[in-house]
């Protein structure tokens, strides 16, 4: 479960994030949807441990990501927009090596890797360096790095970045495997249709602030419109907000 | 996906110490792989330390054999046969000079020819001193040696000249010669042979430099760049462990090259073609394990700089360059203490890289390493080592 109250970040003079508060509770996937520069990636480093807010909190499994860093990252599998591979390292070697710095036991890393490389359709590349791997395929590696230690809180953004059709389909469905397994999944995206497509809860980011949250349903309804791309837009105040 | 809330597959607190050495061998295996960087290390530095020996042991030996087998072109040898027949007394071999010999010396195909004058003999004669004259090139370095030996066996034949005339005056000899200069040299053949060898410390000393250079640069800065430094601090393990275990990887990288480059010299004096000329050039087990000694802490130090300078940087071309910084100091820093003449003064051991040199010297000559040697070539680079890491594990820290 992550939860956030009063986050605040700034970069110099520009709020990257204002006054956030949400809540994503465990057996569900919340998607944060916001435009480019929406602060959306500021809130995924900020929950990551990697840079700290300016003020308000930050907990996952009531773990604080100020105070308690290294707790809040064994809880945690990211998929962060840094997607990089060890390029001189298989894809087992890349998967295996966050295994071990999670602290799971050799045999375990052998069966959890061969599992989710399974799971993922990428047993027969698992034992090539990652040097010419496709963009879908170091997308799949850094997914099964992600999860390698089962974590109960999965942070995914932009996961569906450079897959094919296919691959994006299969995302989908580990995704809503995650949730049936009980995680808590918080899916950050630009793209409306992925986000509608899985996401129980939806969390509209724009310029620094949470300016709608709902299921899609109470989204559709908050705005008076057809659809949810229709919603999207209204709640952001301007068809310019989805562009920028 | 298994089912269930928590770490539920045996997650255990991963503690520094093996967060650390995860990192070391992942580390490592990566350098490994990098079999350009790799193959650039081998023989840039393993192979060209033996090679560059093995060349001046060549030198060294044509130097010999051409002082061994003089050749001297003399112009006008009839005019004085009794010097004739002495240099040839003293194995020179006597040619006439090549036509328009002044342009051959400099051109450097001929080194030195003797001009006998034409009124040798009537000066002579008359008890007027012979007239010779050295053609040269003073500017022709190679051409010393040989110079310096005919002028030796001039001033030999001149003088048991002197004293034959002496005696035939019934005059004692210290009468011409009041001084007698008798030359002690102090050195052992040993610590002869280590001014030929120092380059040998030189050469250690930047293996231990570049064996970590790529590496260093690779696993700090490549991580940034590539984007999988995001990735590693969002592991639950600390800044700290991870940098120890960098440091780690890149240490033992250049202590390997290291081994190797002192190896591939251990070789070179064991089985190569060392020349004979009746200096010893040691470098034997005690020298090489000496060599050892007095490098690793230096290779540690060098790592833990390279990762804090790569730490510093955004891109690994970006960390080479900070590294150069690096390369330049260790390069000018010995240079100092060729400049300095008489002896190194007491505090310049205390210096990294001065001081290990000072210390290689010392090996090399044979000479005792004191117990404040040691304390001064540890204690230094184990306070650059904890300032570094910690600075390095500072800065290592995701920036957008």
């Amino acid at each position: 479960m992550i939860e956030v109250a009063g986050l605040t970040r700034r970069f110099g003079p520009v709020v990257a994030l204002d006054n956030v508060k949400f809540r994503a509770a465990d057996g569900a996937i919340t998607g944060i949807l916001g435009p480019n520069g929406a602060g959306k990636t500021t809130l995924m480093r900020i929950l990551a441990t990697l840079i700290l807010p300016d003020s308000g909190t930050a907990s996952v499994d009531e773990y604080d990501c100020v105070a308690d860093s290294l707790g809040v990252r064994q809880r945690f599998g990211i998929l962060s927009d840094a997607k990089g591979l060890y390029p001189r390292l298989t894809a087992r070697e890349n998967v295996a090596y966050f295994g071990a710095l999670h602290g799971l036991p050799r045999r375990t890393v052998r069966e959890r890797t061969g599992m989710l490389f399974d799971r993922l359709d990428m047993t027969a590349l698992a034992d090539r360096r990652t040097d010419g791997f496709s963009q879908g395929e170091k997308m799949k590696t850094a997914i099964a790095r992600a999860l390698i230690h089962d974590p109960q809180n999965v942070l995914l953004d932009e996961p569906t970045n450079g897959l094919d059709v296919i691959a994006t389909r299969a995302m989908r469905e580990l995704i809503l495997d995650l949730k049936n397994a009980g995680k808590c999944v918080l899916f950050s995206s630009h793209i409306m249709q992925e986000v509608s497509a899985v996401c129980d809860r939806i969390i509209i980011l724009n310029r620094g602030k949470v300016v709608a949250s709902g299921t899609p349903s109470q989204l559709i309804a908050m705005s008076g419109r057809p659809s949810l791309e229709d919603a999207f837009v209204t709640l952001l105040g301007s068809a310019e907000g989805l562009e920028r | 996906m298994s089912a269930g809330a928590g770490p539920s597959i045996g997650i255990r607190e991963i503690g520094a110490f093996r967060a650390a050495a995860t990192v070391f061998v992942k580390e490592v295996v990566d350098a490994l792989r990098d079999k350009r960087t790799l193959l650039l290390t081998l023989f840039g530095l393993v192979i060209s330390g033996p090679l560059i020996l093995m060349l001046l042991f060549k030198l060294i030996s044509s130097e010999v054999d051409r002082a061994d087998q003089l050749k001297l072109p003399v112009l006008g040898a009839e005019r004085a046969p009794a010097l004739i027949a002495y240099l040839e007394r003293e194995r020179v071999k006597i040619e006439p000079p090549p036509a328009d010999f002044q342009a051959k010396i400099r051109e450097g195909v001929t080194e030195v020819v003797l001009e006998i004058d034409e009124k040798f003999g009537d000066d002579v004669a008359a008890g007027r001193a012979g007239r010779l004259r050295l053609y040269y090139d003073e500017s022709r370095q190679r051409t010393g040696a040989t110079t310096r030996a005919v002028r030796a066996l001039l001033r030999g034949y001149a003088g048991l000249w002197g004293e034959e005339r002496l005696a035939l005056r019934g005059i004692a000899n210290d009468v011409g010669q009041p001084l007698q200069v008798d030359v002690v040299n102090l050195s052992t053949p040993q610590q002869s042979g280590s001014q030929t060898l120092s380059i040998l410390a030189f050469y250690a000393v930047f293996a231990t430099l570049l064996g970590g250079v790529a590496s260093a640069a690779d696993s700090t800065a490549g991580e940034r760049e590539r984007g999988t430094l995001q990735v590693l601090l969002s592991s639950p393990v600390s800044r700290g462990a991870i940098v120890f275990g960098k440091w780690l990887a890149v240490a033992m990288l250049g202590c390997s090259v290291l081994l190797l480059t002192l190896t591939g010299f251990y070789l070179t004096l064991q089985f190569g073609p060392v020349p004979r000329v009746g200096i010893p050039f040691v470098f034997g087990a005690r020298e090489y394990s000496g060599f050892l000694l007095i490098l690793i802490p230096l290779a540690c130090c060098f790592a833990a700089i390279l990762i804090s300078l790569g730490a510093l940087a955004r891109t690994f071309k970006e960390a080479q360059t900070n590294s150069q910084i690096l390369i330049t100091v260790v390069a000018l820093l010995p240079v100092v203490q060729m400049f300095q003449f008489g002896k190194e003064p007491d505090w310049l051991k205390w210096i990294p890289v001065n001081g290990h040199f000072h210390l290689l010297g010392k090996v090399l000559r044979g000479d005792a390493l004191l117990p404040v040697d040691w304390v001064a070539s540890l204690s230094v680079p184990a306070v650059i080592i904890v300032v570094a890491l910690l600075l390095a594990a500072r800065n290592f820290k995701s920036r957008s």
